[in-house]
């Protein structure tokens, strides 16, 4: 039996060794110390080895008792290799460096890479960079993973800059892994290889990089990420185009300057593209942004005018609540007006330094030129925002209207779940949530009512 | 202190029992606070105290009394409370003042009463030697590692192996025990004291004992725990 055998050894040692209570033979009991937890790593039983990893993890200080442990490596089992290597991580010796790189060269299971890698990431040195990039390039993918994850955690510029250079010849699939490594880094260095790629012609390297400049890059880089949201196709892609943007632009700390850089930027564009960034101007918002965007909305050319309520509709605050409001019931386009009243009932509700009842207020003013029953829907959906009882006030006549009945019980419910507001006006809770039971086709929503009557919770699956 | 309301306080102790108004007594209890600087009322209060676990009070009322004696008791009291030692009500009361009464008297008794127990009552005295980790006990509790009851023979082990001497530690070693519970307590107690050996720096000693253990005849978790301290005694000389 190998346990026996272990400790049976290690006793000889112990009885062989230095004279443990003697402080002047420190050095041989080092070594009586070490040699006991090779003993116990090459023990089959895992609770034995266990009592000798944690010695690797806390013991023992120094690079040679370091390099005596990690010589173990090549003579274990994989299980005990990938807890000697996990261990080693722990212990944060480089020391160990030179033994993983050496067993990563055999090319070993696949969990012990994973396990060699993952080390690496505490114990190597920027030269490794390229054999954890082999990995990332060829592993399979819970290798690759780890790989990625030691990229991220390796200290040092020239690792930043080596997968940079990397970006070039790389295949898309990777270029959007080494971007997302590159922003985990905060690879500042490298946005010069970044900002080429706002432009690939692969989307998904578009927006890999698009989300590493929204990160990294300054006021200066906003020509480039311009020419990304250009790139971007219309849509969902465009859109996440336009808030790398923002977050630039938001790291400025003078709110009204902050759509400066892309104003700047515009002025090297064609006209065409010009209307096309617009509704990322909007995003940013600002004084100028709002002068230059009305300036469009003036325009009688349809793709322009379009382009500035786009641009209008994306505004990030209730600031121009008025003049969606009239946009809303006055644009000469049907579209339009409709864009506007839907922006109107998103900006509404904005966490401001306004008061629930203003902002409640605007939401009525919205309703009031609502002409279809989706934007009504939009308006019951967004005052779920206001926790208020108000807001349950306003909500409580649309379930006796069936074309919003069915929303107004959502947003009755989702209200209900804040317990504070709930508790604090149960009567009239108990009163819409009875209605909710009463008229929901949504089993969940009515389990939901039930509850809270109950004073119960309920958890949120998450998605 | 109102030496009126503390006659009236002892007035009711000699009626006091289970469900009776507890504020009757509470003039005990400021008493107790309110002699701490005065040694000379203290010890007349002590001395109040400690008559009345001889009088016929109910077992409520030298419930109250011990837990007093607890806070002011000295080996003044010590006989009273030791005269409960073989009372199955009150031996465990007894035991909790005579437990944190710091003079040497205390444990005396215990020691004393020792062979006139048995049974639980015996076990208890035990461990109350064993929470006041008094060294001169360890020759008597040695002696009943081999007790034929091994409720006392554990309760032994348990007690040496909280004193944590190195005589402990060499009564646990030098006891053969073969029923499998008392063993279990001793190999418990042993590596208790290896610990405390090896935290005061006698790690030879230590070492010794964890060697016992690390041995094929031992359960595996004995043999993690013995293992684990001949870590700690090499461990320990870095």
């Amino acid at each position: 039996m190998v346990i026996r055998v272990s400790l049976s050894c290690m006793l000889c040692l112990i009885s062989a060794g230095a004279d443990l209570s003697r402080p002047h033979v420190d050095d041989a009991a080092d070594s009586e110390l070490v040699q006991m937890v090779v003993t116990l790593l090459h023990d089959t039983d895992k609770d034995i080895r266990a009592l000798g990893l944690e010695q690797v993890r806390t013991a023992t200080k120094g690079p040679s008792a370091t390099q005596q442990f990690a010589a173990e490596l090549p003579k274990l089992p994989g299980e005990a290799q990938v807890a000697l290597l996990s261990a080693l991580a722990d212990r944060g010796d480089a020391a160990a460096r030179p033994a993983i790189i050496d067993l990563l060269a055999t090319r070993p299971d696949e969990p012990v890479t994973r396990a060699a890698l993952a080390a690496l990431g505490f114990l190597g040195e920027p030269a490794d960079a390229a054999v954890l990039l082999h990995w990332l390039r060829d592993g399979a993918p819970a290798v690759q993973e780890a790989a990625r994850a030691s990229l991220v955690r390796l200290p040092g510029d020239a690792v930043s800059a080596l997968l940079g250079a990397e970006l070039d010849q790389a295949p898309a699939a990777l270029q959007v892994i080494l971007l997302e490594v590159l922003t985990a880094r905060r690879a500042l260095n490298t946005l010069p290889q970044l900002l080429p790629l706002a432009v690939a012609a692969d989307a998904s390297v578009r927006g890999a990089a698009m989300a590493a400049l929204g990160q990294l890059a300054g006021p200066e880089h906003i020509p480039g990420l311009l020419q990304g949201v250009l790139a971007a196709e219309p849509g969902r892609e465009r859109e996440t185009a336009e808030k790398a943007v923002l977050s630039v632009c938001s790291r400025i700390a003078d709110a009204n300057r902050r759509a400066e850089p892309v104003l700047a930027a515009m002025q090297e564009l064609s006209d065409a593209q010009r209307l096309n960034v617009l509704p990322a101007l909007g995003r940013v918002g600002g004084p100028a942004a709002l002068q230059a965007i009305e300036a469009a909305i003036g325009q009688a050319q349809h793709d322009v005018h379009d382009a500035g309520i786009r641009a209008l509709c994306n505004w990030p605050d209730a600031s121009i609540a008025p003049r969606l409001l009239e946009l809303a019931t006055q644009d000469p386009h049907p579209d339009h007006q409709i864009k506007a009243l839907r922006a109107l009932i998103r900006v509404a509700v904005v966490a401001d330094e306004r008061t629930d009842d203003e902002r409640l207020g605007l939401l009525r003013a919205a309703l009031e030129v609502c002409t279809r029953d989706s934007e009504r829907n939009l308006v019951l959906q967004r005052a779920q925002a206001i926790r208020t009882p108000d807001t349950l006030r306003f909500l409580l006549p649309f379930l006796d209207q069936p074309a919003c009945a069915q929303q107004a019980c959502q947003s009755v419910v989702e209200l209900a779940h804040h317990r504070a507001l709930r508790e604090a006006h149960k009567a009239e809770f108990d009163q819409a949530l009875d209605k909710v039971i009463q008229i929901s086709g949504d089993a969940t929503l009515i389990d939901r009512a039930q509850r809270y009557k109950k004073n119960q919770t309920w958890v949120r699956e998450r998605p | 202190m109102n030496l009126d309301t503390l006659d009236q306080a002892f007035e009711a102790l000699k009626t006091y029992d289970w469900g009776a108004d507890g504020s009757a007594l509470q003039p005990l209890d400021e008493a107790v606070v309110a002699t701490r600087a005065d040694a000379a009322a203290r010890q007349a209060l002590e001395k109040r105290l400690a008559e009345t676990l001889t009088t016929g009070i109910s077992r409520d009322a030298k419930d109250v009394v011990c837990r007093l004696l607890m806070v002011i008791g000295t080996a003044a009291s010590v006989p009273a409370l030791a005269s409960l030692l073989a009372d199955a009500e009150l031996a465990h009361m007894a035991r909790y003042a005579l437990e944190r009464i710091p003079a040497p008297e205390a444990a005396a008794a215990m020691r004393a009463a020792l062979p006139q127990l048995s049974g639980l009552l015996r076990v208890g005295v035990i461990g109350s030697l064993g929470v006041r980790r008094d060294v001169e006990s360890v020759p008597a509790l040695a002696a009943l590692l081999d007790d034929p009851d091994p409720a006392v023979a554990c309760a032994a082990a348990v007690a040496l192996g909280a004193i944590r001497t190195p005589d402990a530690a060499a009564a646990l070693a030098g006891s053969s025990v073969s029923h499998a519970e008392v063993r279990r307590a001793t190999t418990d107690a042993s590596l208790a004291c290896a610990e405390s050996l090896l935290a005061g720096g006698q790690r030879a000693e230590a070492l010794a004992i964890y060697r016992r253990f690390a041995g094929e005849d031992q359960p595996k978790h004995v043999k993690l725990a013995a293992t684990r301290g001949i870590l700690a005694c090499a461990g320990q000389s870095q």
